[in-house]
């Protein structure tokens, strides 16, 4: 169950360098929690000054924004519970990059055997109609469907 | 240019205090984790888990295309240091890598941060950006090159 996420006080801006060697650094900054635009407002002025004093190249500028839930419940037990314990998901694309998500501590529900995701179990539904219709690549291409689903264990519980 | 996609990564706490996160990207325009759309996404990972997401990060992304300059006297280890000052004082320490040798004072060591390119550096921050709790920040006058290397070991 989710309750109510409020934004963070302060978004980071996050500027990325690279120089002629090849080595990164960055910078990071608190601006307004209203300020949600990279390529203006306050990360358009703090990047242009620092790139101004500088040899390096500012190759991006991020904005990093929060928000929290203080109410988000209590987790619950079962027997693939750890963190480790992981349900990876891949899914087909239409640009044919597969993306994959990993959930930790995967409810034992969604397993037809305890490793395949069982594909018509109501909540492995929804999750991929969530995925497919609100979800795109990094590269901004639609997510077409589920291709496979299974569980992963940590390695030092081969045994189980 | 704006980025193709905003990454969206939730963490989520399990049970014995352990976290993990899981990443995702959803279309650019998206920048409010209370959206809809993201929500939606969460929500359904909520329901696959015996974890509870209890926070949302997303990475708005503009890309630049720049080139270094070649053959720079400094170069990413060695900063142009400027420290404001917030809320009792506190302070708020910013270093710019690769620092231009034009801003440097006589010295090497100084930057009169009163004149030219360093003062709009240190106008842009102290009008734009903040501490973490919103409270404003002090200008500096000066700031100082820094070097961070490892030292030869003899």
């Amino acid at each position: 169950m989710i309750g109510a996420f409020a934004l963070a006080l302060s978004n980071v801006l996050e500027l990325l360098f690279e120089d002629d060697n090849g080595k990164h650094a960055s910078m990071k900054f608190f601006i307004d929690n209203t300020e949600t635009d990279p390529a203006a407002g306050a990360a358009a002025a703090i990047s242009t000054a620092a790139q101004n004093i500088s040899n390096s190249a500012l190759y991006e500028t991020n904005i990093l924004i929060v928000a929290e839930d203080a109410d988000a419940g209590d987790p619950t037990t079962g027997p693939y519970d750890r963190a480790s314990d992981k349900a990876a998901l891949t899914f087909s694309s239409a640009d044919g990059t597969p993306v994959i998500l990993q959930i930790g501590a995967p409810d034992e529900s969604i397993f037809l055997d305890a490793w395949e995701v069982n594909p018509a179990n109501s909540d492995v539904v929804a999750l991929v109609d969530a995925m497919t219709t609100n979800a795109v690549t990094q590269e901004g291409s639609a997510i077409l469907g589920l291709r496979k689903g299974n569980r992963r264990r940590p390695p030092r519980r081969k045994g189980q | 240019m704006a980025g193709l996609s905003t990454r969206v990564k939730c963490t989520f706490r399990g049970p014995y205090d352990l976290e993990f996160s899981v990443t995702f990207f959803v279309p650019p325009g998206i920048v409010d984790p209370t959206d809809s759309r993201v929500q939606a996404i969460v929500a359904a990972i909520n329901a696959v888990t015996h974890a509870v997401c209890f926070r949302i990060e997303l990475t708005a992304s503009q890309p630049h295309v720049v080139t270094p300059t070649a053959s720079a006297v400094y170069v990413n280890e060695d900063k142009a240091e400027f420290i404001f000052r917030g809320e009792g004082g506190l302070a708020h320490t910013f270093k710019v890598p690769g620092l231009l040798p034009s801003i440097l004072g006589t010295s090497k060591e100084k930057i009169d941060a009163t004149a030219g390119l360093p003062l709009a550096f240190v106008t842009a921050v102290a009008d734009n950006a903040q501490g973490a709790g919103g409270e404003a920040l002090a200008a500096p006058d000066f700031g100082m090159r820094r070097a961070a290397r490892k030292t030869l070991k003899k």
